[in-house]
Formats: structure tokens, sequence, C-alpha cells
């Protein structure tokens, strides 16, 4: 095991730091010997303690003359290939060679020309190429007396159906999602976009899980400093494992400390390859369902897949409506102590004297009223999520219904508070991609409106905004097109103007190709009819 | 209090602004950064400790109003 | 030697000037004082003096590109002569900013939050000043934009909202005040709220190499101007013979809107914006301030120096001014000169300096 440590992590350095596609096996110096024992012993070296791993000498050739071997490990590869493809027209065809042929074998290549019946088939000419392509699921053919082998392609391991994800449901729209192989994602977005123009570039990250990253993009309509500066972040990464999509984002991004969001992740193709269209790369990470989608904008928060697919009207609304939930879920709590406590003037009287009835015999002030109600509802958010489902529902129950209802009944808390949380929470799901930075704001706004009222929320929404002024996504400000102002960008951010008008891509993106289309107005019935083409119905 | 409060904040300045500038190396923007501290240290000490210090403008006034004489009348 | 390293558009800096003038709503109290019900027309008297302003400090930026304040005085006086106009500037910049803080503070005190400390306001609002410095001032310019959009739009909204509560009558008699009143009120537009931008020559250079930086300023100024003349016409025509009473009549007028129960109490949505007007306001000339005292002081970043400046105006805004009284007051008979005197005798000096120095040049050139 240490020497196959010491090797990979040798081998994996140089070749994390190059992209894949200049090929692995040219910088490693340790190079395949001449006799097949040898070779094996060296592999069964690195590879002997395991259970999975199997090497299976045979002789081939019309006479048998030919000593090979094949080695892979069980369950990452299909053995249907290797079985009919390579070890049955090796050992069995190989026979029935005419007889004028005497059979010799000039070179590995002459094996892979007439023999092995495999599609993706690639020589390799070190020990490290070979111990590479046993690890990611290829087998490995050794033939006694050259010095090179073939890496063929069989791999083969259980993977999940493509199934609608759970954290983005649609109405109408596509449903199918990433799922956690990298080659399924890849084609699934290929499936959407074939186009010659769609490029995959490969990136392997991680010392010891050896991670496959690809950066995928349209070439022409991206930005090529924006790929260019995502590969030398990527290449710069060096960590020994990289397990899932925000592994990656944490060591991409640009403000790390911020509580903001500045890599968009997705579950779906549709939206993946919507974003590309826009002029932005994806990053999928091989082990992971969620494709990552940069530069991300502030606006992103607040859009869906669904936009495109629903009528302009009801798009622009739900738009609007979770910009206002992003309000209420951030200021409700913080709003409510400074009303209740410093600015009763600006409640309505009658209001007021509910209010005031009611609270008179609760025991604790507003601000921490509200404190109390927050951090239940956190803990029981948390809980929720991680208990498994039947006794999440549970949960809920008891919280919903009795830690509200009775916390109110035995006068611990007044009952506008219970309302109040109530509507923070339902607003925040509404926002699912930017609830996790609400969540902790609220608590920053909820302390400055306790100490110093409407003039501290103001101030603390005034830092927040420029905050989020300051924050950038891989060279694009993370508030545009609000900051800097940028009046065609305003189409798809609290409206989404109709389709066929948005003419232009973003321009935040600078992508390479700013236009989009070219379509002035959808129907027209009179010019319909003289076409005659509209008349199908 | 209110000198604790004052004397509070100065070093959560202090905190923040002198690791990078000592990092930075630069000896002499250290040795005049230190001095504006010191400086402006005292001035809020005395700002807390006198509450009957003459204002800005109550200094700034007789000489345009009075060695000037620029000043509009009140209306 | 660059300090700083921020670039912004030329719209940035036209809205940037537009909302820092609309910070200074809160101050026709100064004008209205002086001219009555005849404020609304100072706003544009006092541009065409201000118009003046902004085309010295122009013809400055014009000779000196991509220079801003503080290194033009040093080019045009020479290293010692140079910092000791620069350390006016400084002493300007810094008393402004501490005036607006304490503005700030005041209003906030009498309007916002009653019974709270002043120090406690100003405090807060310095840190998000200083935050806002510390992550780059261009980041502020940019946003300048859509502040401006919302300032503008509640002010037509409040307009709208108020126009039946309104009497025009107010307005009357028009224009009968000694000829000396509207002289004072247009040098105190001019000098107090509009003069102020002088703090924006130290961010025309980050326009780069555009020569367009007097012009954007003048027309931020313009639509300020119509801004203001609306602010305070409004003010007239709902308030009337009150106006002179009100302490913040902006405030005050606002707080006539009554619509169906619902639209009440828009005063604490102004309020929002004026707070937010004003952090713009501050935080122009508190970078002014720690920019200026890094060239003074010949630092490779600004970034240090603006922690402690702002504790400094902290402080000052503290004893900067006694009350709000004092501070009225002081609007309305020195004020304007002091700031003229910053505004206008030191750029006319330092442009005077530099065409002399260039014709004596010429005249070398030529023997």
């Amino acid at each position: 095991m240490r020497a196959l440590e010491k090797l990979l992590s040798q081998t994996k350095k140089k070749i994390t730091k190059s992209v894949v596609s200049s090929e692995a096996e040219e910088i490693n110096p340790e190079k395949l010997s001449r006799c097949l024992s040898e070779n094996l012993n060296a592999l069964v070296k690195v590879f002997g303690d395991n259970c999975d791993f199997v090497s299976r000498e045979f002789n081939f050739g019309r006479d048998g003359q030919y000593k090979g071997a094949i080695m892979f490990f069980d369950g990452l590869t299909n053995l249907k290939i290797i079985n009919d493809n390579v070890i049955k027209p090796l050992m069995y065809d190989s026979r029935f060679v005419r007889s004028d042929d005497t059979g010799a074998l000039e070179s590995l290549e002459e094996l892979r020309d007439k023999l092995v019946s495999v599609g993706d088939l690639k020589t390799v000419e070190s020990i490290s190429g070979a111990i590479d392509a046993c690890l990611s699921g290829n087998a490995v053919l050794l033939v006694d007396g050259f010095q090179k082998a073939l890496d063929i392609s069989a791999k083969g391991w259980d993977k999940r159906a493509i199934s609608e994800p759970d954290t983005e449901t649609v109405v109408r729209g596509p449903r199918e999602g990433f799922i956690e192989n990298l080659r399924t994602n890849t084609a699934l977005v290929r499936r959407k976009l074939r186009s010659p123009q769609l490029k995959i570039r490969s990136i392997k990250i991680g010392d010891r899980t050896n991670t496959q990253v690809n950066i995928i993009y349209i070439d022409g309509i991206v930005n090529p400093e924006l790929i260019a500066e995502i590969e030398r972040r990527l290449k710069n990464i060096d960590t020994d494992a990289i397990l899932s999509a925000g592994n990656i984002e944490q060591f991409i991004e640009d403000s790390p400390s911020s509580v903001f969001q500045t890599i968009r992740y997705s579950e779906k193709p549709d939206t993946i390859v919507g974003k590309m269209l826009e002029g932005r790369a994806a990053i999928i990470i091989d082990g992971t369902p969620f494709v990552l989608s940069l530069p991300m904008l502030f606006v992103e928060n607040f859009q869906s897949s669904e936009d495109y697919a629903v009528r302009t009207s009801y798009a622009t609304t739900m738009r609007i409506l979770r910009f206002i939930a992003f309000f209420i879920s951030l200021f409700g709590p913080a709003l409510y102590v400074a009303l209740a406590t410093y600015h009763q003037e600006l409640i309505p009287t009658s209001l007021l004297i509910t209010m005031a009835a009611s609270s008179e015999s609760l025991p604790f002030p507003a601000a921490l009223e509200t404190f109390l109600m927050m951090l239940s509802f956190e803990i029981l958010k948390e809980a929720g999520v991680r208990m498994p489902r039947p006794i999440g529902q549970a949960i809920s129950i008891v919280g919903a219904l009795v830690m509200g209802e009775a916390a109110v009944s035995a006068g611990l808390v007044g009952a506008p508070i219970v309302i109040v949380i109530a509507i923070t929470a339902v607003a925040s799901f509404a926002i699912p991609f930017a609830s996790d930075a609400v969540s902790l704001l609220k608590w920053v706004l909820l302390v400055l409106a306790a100490t110093m009222g409407s003039f501290g929320i103001t101030l603390g929404a005034l830092a927040i905004v420029i905050h989020l002024a300051s924050l950038r996504s891989f060279g694009t400000e993370y508030l545009a097109p609000f900051a800097p102002f940028q009046t065609s960008d305003l189409k798809d951010t609290l409206t989404r103007v109709p389709l066929w008008k948005m003419r232009t891509r973003p321009r935040a993106l600078k992508p390479r190709d700013s236009k989009r289309q070219n379509f002035k107005i959808p129907y027209k019935p009179a010019e319909a009819n003289d076409s005659g083409e509209e008349d199908r119905s | 209090m209110k000198y604790f409060l004052c004397l509070a904040g100065f070093a959560v300045v202090a905190a923040l602004d002198f690791p990078t500038l000592i990092k930075s190396k630069k000896r002499r923007e250290l040795a005049i950064y230190s001095a504006i501290f010191i400086m402006v240290l005292a001035f809020a000490v005395l700002v807390v400790a006198d509450g009957t210090m003459k204002s800005t403008i109550q200094v700034i006034k007789p000489f345009y109003r009075d060695i000037l004489h620029l000043s509009f009348k009140k209306a | 030697m660059k300090l700083e390293n921020g670039h912004i558009s030329e719209h940035s800096l036209m809205f940037g000037v537009y909302c820092f003038m609309q910070a200074s709503m809160l101050r026709t109290a100064f004008i209205v004082g002086v001219t009555k019900n005849d404020s609304w027309a100072m706003a544009f008297t006092g541009l065409a003096l201000a118009l003046v302003l902004v085309a010295i400090y122009a013809a400055l930026l014009r000779r000196y590109q991509q220079k801003n304040l503080f290194e033009i005085n040093e080019l045009i006086f020479g290293n010692v002569l140079g910092k000791v106009f620069s350390a006016l500037y400084l002493f300007f910049f810094l008393t402004i900013a501490a005036l607006n803080a304490r503005d700030l503070g005041n209003f906030a005190e009498s309007s916002v939050l009653p019974g709270t400390p002043l120090t406690a306001f100003i405090l807060m609002f310095l840190m998000v000043c200083v935050y806002a410095i510390r992550k780059g001032i261009e980041n502020m310019m940019r946003l300048a934009t859509v502040l401006s959009f919302v300032a503008a739009g509640a002010l037509v909204f409040n307009v709208v909202l108020i126009l039946k509560n309104v009497n025009i009558e107010f307005l009357k008699p028009m224009f009968q005040l000694p000829f000396k009143n509207y002289v004072q009120g247009t040098v105190t537009v001019a000098a107090i709220p509009m003069g102020e931008i002088l703090a924006f020559t130290m961010i025309t250079p980050m326009l780069g190499k555009n020569k367009k930086a007097g012009k954007m300023m003048a027309l931020g100024l313009i639509y300020s101007v119509i801004s203001l003349s609306i602010i305070m016409l409004r003010d007239i025509v709902t308030l009337g013979p009150l106006l002179g009473i009100v302490r913040l009549p902006s405030f005050e007028s606002i707080r006539y809107i009554s619509l169906a129960g619902v639209m009440t109490r828009m005063e604490s949505l102004y309020a929002v914006i004026l707070i937010s007007l004003f952090l713009f306001k501050t935080v122009v000339l508190l970078y002014a301030s720690v920019l200026g005292l890094a060239q003074i002081l010949n630092f490779k970043s600004y970034s240090p120096l603006t922690l402690i400046c702002g504790a400094f105006v902290l402080f000052y805004s503290l004893i900067v001014t006694k009350s709000a009284m004092e501070n009225e007051e002081w609007g309305a008979s020195v004020a304007p000169f002091f700031s003229l005197s910053f505004e206008l005798m030191l750029p006319v000096i330092a442009l005077a300096t530099a065409m002399i120095k260039r014709m004596l040049k010429k005249k070398e050139a030529q023997q």
C-alpha cells in the first residue's frame, strides 16, 4: 500500500497540474518492462493486497505461443466486455488464423487493430499509466515481449438512474436531473446542446481521490478569459480529496468569507445549459449530481429554470414575489422587534392595542422572545433535515403544533411573534438559493434592531448592500446589473421579459457573442395568412 | 465607564490595523500611523473628558466675522 | 504613485454627484430661513454660481489629467507648499464630514429614535462608512445609480401623494424680499451643498483617461438642482407659514401624506432613503480625507488610515458644533464664506498659479 501511495502521489501531483488531454503517461519515467512477469510483479506489488483486483494470465496465438495477462478491478468493469471482446478473441479466435499466416505478432498495435473489439482503446507505456487505467475502471492488457500495454475501456459500475432532483422541482419544464456519474452528466448536457461548439475539458484534482473535473462551455459564446481563469484556479487546487461540488466551490470562489455564495449550483441539465447559453461556464465533478455554474450574479438567487417555461406575466410576478420573500425573510423578525420595541407609533392604533393587551402578561421583551422563537425554529429545521424522513414528519408536527400552539397558550410568547416567525420561515423557503445567507444575516439584523431600532436595521441593510456590491464572481460584479447599472441587462432581473425580447446575452458576463437572437414579434395575424405556413391550426 | 468604552474602541482599532501594518514591514508608515493613532487617542480622551470644550465652528466664526468681516447678518 | 486602483464609469460619477447633493436636502432649512417662499428659485441662481466652481475644478482636472486634487496641489506648488494647501483641504473635508455625521446624528436622535445617545448613532454610522471605504469607493460609486433612482422615485411618489394637501397660494408673494436676501440665498446654496462636490475631485482620476469629469459633475449638479427645487417647492406649498418654524421642512411636509389610511407614515420610508444618501455623502467626504491624508503622508495605500480617520471624525463630530441650533446659526452666517474659501479661493489660487507657471515656461521657451 505504501508503494502505491508513493507512486500515486508522485505521479498525480504532476498529472493534476496539467490537463489530462496532454498524455499523462508521457510524463512518467517508470516505463513498462519487456518482460511480462516483471510488469505483473510491479502491478501486483501495488494492487496485490486487494481482493477485488483481478489478474488473469493466459496464452494466445495460433500455437498459444504468446503469454498475456489482463487485469482490472472487479466491480468497476463490465465483465461481459472483457470476456466477449477481449479474452474470447485472443484465446479462441486467434487460433484460427490462415495457414499461410504465421500468426506472428509484430507489435501490440496489431492486437489493437485486429483482435480486441472495443471502442475506446489506448496504449500506455508506463506502470503508472497502467495503474491509472485500472483505478479508473479500465482493463489493462499486458503481453510478454512488448513494452506497452493496452488500456481497454470497459467501465461498468452501478449508478443511480436519472431521476427528478429533489432540490429543484418544477411544474413545467424537463424533469431529468444530473446523477453521480460524470459521463452521464456530460451526456445529459450534450444531448441538450447538439453543437460542435460545446467543449468539455478535463482536469484531475485531488492527490488521493483523483477526481475527474470537467469544465464545460460553449466556445464562441463564453469569454475565453473566463475559461483561462477557471482553469488557473482549478489547477491551483492542491488537496488530497474532492468529494463534492461544494469542495471545489470552496477552493475556487472569490470571497470565501462572505455569507453569499458566488457560485451557483444546479441539479438540472436544462438550467445548466441555459446558464451556458448566457455566457457562463459549468464545472461538472465526478461523484456529485450538483453542477457548478459561474460566474454567478446576485439575481440568480431569484431565478428558477421554470421562469422561462411559464408565461411572462406570471414569471415576472413570481420574480417580484421572490424578492419580497427575500426581504421578509431577512427583515421580518428585525422589523417586528424594532416596531414593538422602539416605534410603536408606526403600528396602527387598533393593532397596537391588541398587541399591548396580549403582551401584558408576557415574561420576556420582544427581542428575547423573537430570539427564542427563531432559535427554536432553526433547531426544528435542522432536525427535520437530518432525521430519517418518517421521524422528520413527527418532528414537524411536534414543532409546529405543540411548540407553537402551546407556547402561546402557556403565555410564554405572544401570538404575533409566532406569526412573524412562521411568515419568515415560509418566505425563506421561497428563495432556496439565498436562504443560507438569509438565515445568518437575520440574526445580525435582529441584534441591530434590538439595540438601535429602525436606524440599526437601515444601517445593517446598507452594510449588506455595500458588501454585495463589493463581491466579485470570476471578474463579474455580483450586483450587476444594478451596480454597475446596466439597462440592457435588467430584462431578466426583477422582471422576466418575453423570451423573444431577450435579444442580447447579459453584458455583465462579457460574452464573446452578445447577440442571442433576432426576432421581432412572435405572431402577426395579418402576415401569417400570406405565408400559408401558419394555417396548420 | 465612557473612558473604558473609548479605550476599548481604540483597542479594537489597534487590533485591526497594527497587525497588517507590522506585517507589511514598512517602518516609516508604521511610525507615522502610531503617531496619528496616539494623537487621535489623545484627542478622543480630551473630547470625552472635557464637556466644555469650544466647538470648532465657535472658533472659526469669530475669525471670519470679526477679522475678515465676512458674514451674513441674521435675516 | 497611485493610491487607488478602482475604475468607475462617467455615469457613476454623475449619479454620485446627484446622490451627494440629495443628501443635503435636510439643510434646506438654512436657505428657507433667508429667502422664505422664494427659496425654490435659489436652487437655480445657486446653480449658476456653482457651475463657475465646477468650471474651475474642471479646468484644474483637465490640466492635470488622472491626478486628484492633492496631487495637483503638489504639482503646482511643489512639495512643501503643496502639502500645506493639501492640509487645508484635508481640514475642510474632515470638517464637513464631521458636520454631516453630526447632522445625521441629530436627525436620528430627534426623528428616528429619541432617547438614544448621539454618539451611538454616529459611531454605527461611521462604522458602515469605514466598511464601505475599506471595500472600495468604486463599489459605492456604482451603487449611486440605483440609489439615485430610488431617491428620485421616492421624491416623485411623495410629490404625487401630497398633491391634495398643497396650497399654491403659499407661493405668494413672489420675490418681494430685500435683494440682499436673494444674494445670501444664492451664495448659501452654492457654497453649502453644491460646492462640496469639490470632494469628487479626489475620485475623478478613477474615470481613467476621460476628459468628461467636469461635464458629468455639472450634469449631476443640474439634475440635483431640479430635485432640490422640487423639494423646496413641495415644502413651501405644503407647509406655508410653518416653513420657518419647523427644523426639518422636508420631513414635516411628508408627514402630511395620508391616503385612505394606508399611505401614511411615509416619513419613515423617507428616513431610510435619507440615511442611505447621508451615508453616501459621508463616505465620499471621508474617502477624500483618507486618501488625502495618505497622499500628504506619502503612504503606499490609504486603507490602514481608514479606521483611524473614521475614529477621528467620530470624536470631531462631537465637538464640531455644540447643538443643532448653533449649527443652523452657523449655516446662516459664516458657513458660506468658510466653505467658499476652500471651494473657491484655494482652487482659484491653484489655477492662477498653474497658468502663470505655464506662461513663464512659454516665455522661457521663446527666449
